[in-house]
């Protein structure tokens, strides 16, 4: 016997498509940890500093947590715990936001300021986190800031231009 | 106060037991608020029309576009650009001319949302984000009337009927957002929140059944699986305890 541990579908991602995943018995942080060595990323997508994230629900069988002793409840074989997050989504316009892309600049770019115009003609923010530039190719991961449209326009932009874009995972607003 | 049409139109609900015409006219002098006409207000205002409620708010800032015309049934591609509420207007009146539907193509924030709410029997949250269901929940609490809170992503839903101070209120079961995202969802699932937000409604009104109260229901649409939760007051909770803050 194990801990059954039912997973939201927006984090179904980490467990391949997985809605049952199996865990083991002691205290939830421990459990959290188990389904983060299973599932690299879960942690962090569950919890903050030890602590559960306070727009996620864990249930052991039917009963909250919160009510329960938080993070220092205990589960036992058999128990079934679940993963409910707040589920909001919309398109908020006009929220600032953030988003973790990567670029391929083709050759006959690298010396153009495409960047900087998709920047200012789009009000979009761009944040370098990484980059590679040889003389045949360019890549860069980058951290773009600014409302969902904006963003929208402006990765068409880049596009538009010949950049390749792709998108990482999980937006984030802030 | 009903004419023959209306008589007929109601008739195959008003045979539910308990119901016959006292309850039918109840709903007719029934105001709901709907916060949101996207995919959980489609439904929701849809059911409520057709059910006879006679007087609906319906509230939205915002105009339908391509990629909300998988889910939200209210509007067609020949509105888009027009406001939501006024579109729903339009769709609602079609569907049910004896009925009042006022449309407010607002924002709803901390300032406006108790006039908007108005003299509303109940409220009903359909919509995209938590900031402003909070401002819904807060609103109810003022009020004293119940809200009905729905979320949906991809096949996946929520559910649960809120009146304090009988249930824990929305910042009691969640007490923060999360962050907002463009998620995936297809247009039944909201065709399956918003049909059982409707229903809490109805019997909230009719006065026929059991609302959700104290609970939250999760539906797992890839599974087809409904589940209850058991939800508590949070004795500290910023919105609907002693403590509160407003």
């Amino acid at each position: 016997m194990a801990v059954k541990v039912r997973i939201p579908t927006p984090l179904q991602r980490l467990t391949q498509g997985k809605e049952e995943v199996e865990s083991i018995p002691g205290t939830i942080m421990n459990l959290v940890a188990d389904l983060d060595k299973k599932f690299p990323g879960m942690g962090e997508r569950i919890s903050e500093a030890g602590k559960i994230r306070r727009f996620i629900n864990i249930y052991v069988n039917e009963e909250d947590i919160r009510f329960l002793k938080a993070e220092e409840t205990t589960v036992k074989d058999g128990d079934e715990v679940s993963i409910i997050p707040a589920i909001a989504g919309g398109q908020m316009k006009g929220v600032h936001m953030k988003k973790r892309v990567k670029l391929t600049f083709p050759q006959r770019l690298i010396k153009e300021p495409v960047l900087f115009t998709m920047a200012k003609k789009h009000e979009v923010m761009p944040n370098i986190r990484r980059a590679r530039v040889t003389e045949t190719a360019g890549e860069m991961i980058l951290e773009l800031d600014g409302t969902e449209e904006n963003l929208e326009k402006g990765i068409k932009y880049l596009r538009d231009q010949g950049v390749e874009v792709e998108l990482a995972e999980g937006d984030v607003i802030e | 106060m009903f004419s023959a049409e209306e008589i007929k139109r109601y008739n195959r609900q008003m045979l539910m037991e308990g119901w016959g015409e006292d309850t039918q006219k109840r709903l007719k002098k029934s105001t709901v608020f709907i916060a949101g006409a996207g995919g959980l207000g489609s439904p929701v205002s849809i059911y409520l029309a057709v059910a006879g409620i006679g007087n609906i708010r319906i509230c939205d800032f915002d105009s339908p576009d391509w990629s909300n015309l998988n889910r939200q049934i209210l509007h067609n591609h020949s509105r888009i650009g027009t406001n939501k509420a006024v579109s729903a207007k339009k769709t609602l009146e079609e569907l049910n001319p004896d009925i009042k539907v006022t449309a407010f193509a607002d924002k709803i924030v901390a300032e406006n949302v108790d006039s908007l709410v108005g003299d509303a029997d109940i409220i009903v949250d359909c919509m995209d984000n938590f900031p402003t269901r909070y401002l819904l929940n807060e609103s109810a609490i003022r009020k004293k009337i119940p809200l009905v809170f729905g979320s949906i992503w991809g096949m996946e839903g929520r559910l649960s009927f809120i009146k304090t101070p009988d249930t824990p209120c929305l910042k009691c079961i969640y007490p923060e957002a999360p962050p907002s995202e463009v998620f995936p969802v297809v247009g039944a699932t909201p065709g399956v929140i918003g049909s059982l937000q409707a229903l809490e409604i109805i019997k909230y009104l009719t006065g026929i059944g059991e609302n959700l109260k104290g609970k939250l229901m999760v539906w797992n649409g890839a599974k087809c699986e409904f589940k209850n939760y058991k939800a508590y007051k949070d004795p500290q909770c910023p919105a609907c305890s002693n403590n509160r803050n407003f």
